[in-house]
């Protein structure tokens, strides 16, 4: 397998909230979902998945607590907030948008 | 939407105060994150010291991964601040000398800046207290080789008929009365007649009662209600504040005026300092004249101060078109229809000026001060200048010191610019403490030079020097810009700087940063000799105009003015009044002479009036005196005789000339006996010469005209009762003179005596400030600069006792070690010397205007200047250089 392509700017975000929009996770569960549920194309690398995680925060588009986990370990859960969902169909809406035009770019028959 | 706004606003607050929570926080999840990572590596089957190796790695790093974090949260520079604000002030508390220094210099220096601007400020730049003050206009007419600017009666009611471009038209005029009396108290106001529209144009309420309006008054025809509104100090004074003084009479010369209210405090009209007492409608002016109020139409000499509010949206050049267009048929207009020939010629010379009287409409005060003012301001700043080179200098002595714990910063990950937005922070917080401690500071002392300065000039203070916000913006303009100029160097330095070069562990790489201080260190001589020449120049103005001969000896000549009890100078006959009046005061114990002059002495620049011969027509100082008075001043009798008593309005007119006078229109020919004609316009009056006396500048300090006539006292008819009483001698207390004058029934005497040395300095108040300020802050720049020199040099000789202990363990004695020392602090001193005689030089000379009796390149106080500040460079190395000699070379070189 190729090196994995470069996230489009942005789509990061899209993926993090969507993977939280399904159930609230902690930052390593995110990475390791996303990788699952994309068959390991999209290999977000760690070092930039925790800005976005605190920019995404920062943004209140998702909250975060301190939760026990299994083991009565400690960590920290993010969740989509009700604006975040919000951001989340807006942004859905202009994937499939962008991804429409690029696809239809990509099916023009060359003569 | 608000519940997304309250979460970020929560975010934010925790951000900013909690942003230690925060960092343990994040440390805890990136830990999380870690062994979560450790043990899913570890169950793929890697040992788990390369699990946790690339897990580390994945992340690029904790100390990077936290950085990006906080970056992601936009918290970073609040919290940045707040850490930077902690380390400036724990640094500055690791060195309270240094703190301390920079504090002290840098606080006085704003701080005297602040005062001085605040000042200016009041004096200078602020609008007037009222409402809208920026559509205020003065309409002035203007006529060659004359000062007044006043509008006549009947133009200003033209004017008032179609106000063209303006809403309303408001006049004044301030008048000098004799006396006012209420119920039994007299007392000596100032009286200032307005038109009834006043008030409302300015927008201000009555502090009680009703103020003047329109109904009380009338323009064409011309009326007037006797009514009067009182200044709130005077209501105060007389009244102490009694609602019951509205429906009272009060007495004005002889005419009674009904009060009707009292002004709002500090109610200054449209003049800028001076709080008028009583208020009259302006058409009532001519009662107090015992002439009638019909009679002003009549009049065309210009009387009244106009000043008009433009209507919305027109500007002032579309004033100045507009009544430019209709002024030839305003100005006809004006003329009255009994104007003699000579009235029509004069009135078709005037023009019209039309000027903002946003800042108010009175010019003395301001033409007075403004140029020592911002003289003192220039070198206010000069000096905030010199206390930021300094500063500048010991932060980059701080920096050399502290390069290895910001070298260690940097390795660590901090930002360059980081580094340098914490030394822009610490520089921050030390001119932003010094330019609050300055505002205090500039407070009382602006407030203190306000009242010296306004003593001199008026009556009841409405004016007002705190300050306000423009005088704040100023003071932190001032704080960020030093703060920029301190900051600057070291900021540069460090960002030039590699980072290996910060770790490197060792002091003599240290050339670039002692240059540097060096470069620092010549600037700020160079800018302190400026100021030095500059405050020198000033300094010898004041002695020169001390030491001035005025050709007069104010010692023991004290001052009074007999004004009159009322009524107390009907049926007067001066010819035996004043001769009785001096012989009475005269028998007090101590008291040599006793003598009269019209006019008070000690003024900048006096009264010029025509004489003339058969031949010549000069411009003289005309001052009506009494006997006595040559020999109360010390003014010799050159020839002939002083005045006597028997010189009285009965007998032939005489005059005494001055030593130069009588040369300029005799030459060498005897004066005495010779007639002279006084006067430009008729009456003249014709007057024989009776004696020559020494030359003397009473009465024209600044002048250069010794040119000077005096008349007798009893011969000006009734100007005599305006005089002013001489006392050679002791100075006898209030109430012994009180009792003296009062015996006869027609003076008393209100205010204490003054010596009339105390005339003089008020009258060279502004000169007396520029110098006392000059002088204030050339001793503190010597003192700035001295620190910093020696600073420069300790810190020099600090870095280099290795070098000098090697030297000296080669043979170099002490002596040759002070020696070369010193010749270093004087190398930098003679450059700084060579640069600043350089830029004094070009500066002085727009100082001209302020100096007095020497020229801006005067050589003995220019020499003096550097002299001055090569002994102090001497002394701030001697220390530092006696150190150096005493380095024990052992110590030195074990020290590494």
């Amino acid at each position: 397998m190729s090196k994995p392509s470069d996230l489009v700017q942005g789509t990061l975000d899209l993926l993090i909230l969507k993977i939280l929009a399904l159930e609230p996770l902690n930052g390593w569960a995110v990475g390791e979902r996303l990788k699952q549920v994309s068959r390991d194309v999209l290999q977000v690398s760690d070092g930039s998945l925790y800005p976005a995680l605190h920019k995404l925060e920062h943004e209140g588009w998702i909250t975060a607590e301190w939760r026990p986990s299994e083991n009565n370990r400690r960590a920290k859960f993010y969740a989509l907030t009700r604006a975040g969902q919000k951001q989340l169909e807006r942004e859905a809406a202009n994937w499939h948008r962008l991804a429409g035009a690029i696809t239809q770019v990509v099916k023009l028959r060359e003569v | 939407m608000a519940a997304r706004w309250l979460q970020l606003v929560r975010m934010r607050m925790r951000s900013l105060f909690r942003g230690h929570d925060l960092d343990r926080d994040l440390d805890e999840e990136l830990q999380d994150h870690l062994a979560r990572q450790t043990a899913a590596h570890v169950a793929r089957g890697i040992a788990p010291n390369e699990a946790r190796r690339l897990a580390l790695a994945a992340l690029g790093g904790l100390q990077r991964q936290r950085e990006r974090c906080r970056d992601a949260r936009g918290w970073r520079s609040v919290a940045d601040l707040a850490q930077d604000l902690r380390y400036a002030w724990r640094g500055y508390r690791k060195s309270p000398v240094f703190t301390v220094a920079a504090f002290l210099t840098l606080g006085l220096a704003i701080g005297s800046s602040t005062a001085i601007f605040s000042l200016a400020n009041a004096l200078l730049f602020r609008a007037l207290p009222v409402r809208d003050p920026g559509t205020l206009v003065r309409i002035a007419t203007v006529a060659q080789g004359s000062e007044n600017e006043n509008v006549s009666f009947p133009l200003f009611r033209e004017l008032a008929r179609d106000p063209g471009p303006f809403s309303t038209i408001v006049g004044w005029r301030d008048v000098s009365v004799e006396a006012v009396t209420v119920g039994n108290q007299t007392a000596w106001p100032g009286v200032a007649a307005a038109t009834g529209n006043l008030y409302d144009m300015l927008g201000v309420r009555p502090a009680a009662g009703r103020l003047l309006s329109s109904s009380d008054m009338g323009i064409d025809p011309p009326r007037a209600e006797r009514v009067a509104v009182l200044g709130y100090s005077f209501w105060q004074r007389l009244f102490h504040g009694d609602p019951a003084a509205i429906g009272q009479t009060i007495r004005i010369q002889t005419v009674p005026f009904a009060i009707v209210g009292v002004a709002p405090p500090r109610f200054t009209g449209l003049a800028l300092v001076v709080e008028p007492d009583i208020v009259v409608p302006i058409t009532a002016l001519p009662l107090l004249d015992g002439r009638s109020v019909e009679s002003l139409p009549a009049h065309t000499s210009r009387w009244i101060t106009a000043v008009g509010r433009l209507r919305p949206g027109v500007s002032l050049a579309q004033a100045r078109a507009q009544l430019a267009v209709r002024w030839p048929r305003l100005r006809d207009a004006a003329v009255p229809a009994s104007a003699t020939a000579q009235d029509r010629a004069d009135v078709r010379l005037l023009a019209l000026s039309l000027s903002s009287a946003a800042r108010g409409v009175e010019p003395h005060v301001r033409d007075l001060y403004a140029k020592p003012l911002l003289a003192v301001l220039g070198v206010a700043l000069l000096i905030v200048l010199i206390g930021c080179l300094n500063v500048a200098a010991l932060m980059l002595s701080r920096a050399e010191a502290r390069k290895q714990e910001l070298g260690v910063r940097l390795a660590l990950g901090a930002g360059r610019g980081r580094l340098v937005r914490q030394l822009l922070t610490e520089a921050l917080l030390l001119t932003g403490a010094s330019a609050a401690a300055g505002l205090l500071l500039a407070r009382i002392v602006a407030a203190r030079m306000a009242s010296s300065i306004l003593s001199d000039v008026i009556v009841t203070v409405g004016f007002d020097a705190s300050p306000d916000t423009r005088v704040f913006v100023f003071a932190a303009a001032l704080a960020i810009a030093s703060a920029l100029a301190i900051a600057i160097v070291p900021a540069w330095r460090v960002g030039r700087r590699g980072n290996a070069e910060w770790l490197r562990h060792d002091s003599r790489t240290s050339t670039r940063g002692r240059r540097t201080g060096k470069v620092l260190t010549v600037v700020q001589i160079a800018a302190t000799l400026v100021l030095l020449m500059n405050a020198g120049l000033l300094v010898r103005t004041l002695e020169q105009l001390r030491s001035l001969d005025l050709g007069w000896d104010g010692e023991n000549v004290t001052i009074a003015y007999p004004t009159p009890v009322p009524d107390g100078y009907r049926g007067i006959d001066n010819d035996v009044y004043l001769p009785r009046l001096a012989e009475r005061v005269r028998r007090l114990p101590g008291v040599d002479a006793v003598s009269f002059t019209l006019f008070k002495p000690a003024v900048r620049e006096g009264w010029q009036d025509a004489v003339s011969t058969a031949a010549a027509t000069v411009d003289a100082e005309t001052i009506p005196v009494s006997p006595d008075f040559f020999r109360s001043v010390g003014i010799s009798v050159l020839q002939g005789r002083d005045f006597s008593w028997s010189d009285d309005s009965t007998s032939r007119r005489v005059a005494v000339v001055s030593r130069s006078l009588a040369t300029r229109l005799f030459g060498t020919a005897a004066a005495i006996g010779r007639s002279l004609r006084l006067g430009r316009r008729p009456p003249e009056q014709i007057a024989e010469i009776v004696g020559v006396v020494s030359d003397s500048r009473l009465y024209s300090l600044m002048g250069g005209n010794v040119l000077t006539v005096y008349t007798a006292v009893l011969q000006q008819g009734s100007e005599a009762d305006y005089k002013a009483m001489l006392i050679k001698g002791r100075a006898p207390s209030h109430g012994e003179l009180q009792a003296a004058v009062t015996a006869l029934g027609r003076d008393e005497i209100l205010e204490d005596v003054t010596p009339l040395t105390h005339l003089l300095d008020q009258t060279l108040l502004p000169e007396r400030l520029a110098a006392a300020a000059a002088g204030f802050f050339g001793v503190l720049a010597l003192l700035v600069a001295a620190i910093g020199l020696y600073g420069t040099m300790s810190y020099g000789v600090a870095q280099r006792t290795r070098e000098i202990g090697i030297r000296m363990a080669l043979g170099a004695d002490d002596r040759r070690v002070l020696r070369s020392v010193l010749a270093e602090g004087l190398a930098l001193a003679g450059a700084g010397l060579a640069i600043g005689f350089a830029a004094g030089l070009a500066v002085v000379g727009s100082l001209r205007a302020l100096l007095f009796g020497i020229g801006p390149y005067d050589p003995l106080t220019l020499g003096a200047a550097v002299v001055v500040l090569v002994a102090v460079a001497a002394a701030a190395c001697l220390r530092p250089g006696l150190r150096a000699a005493r380095v024990d070379p052992l110590v030195a070189l074990r020290s590494e």
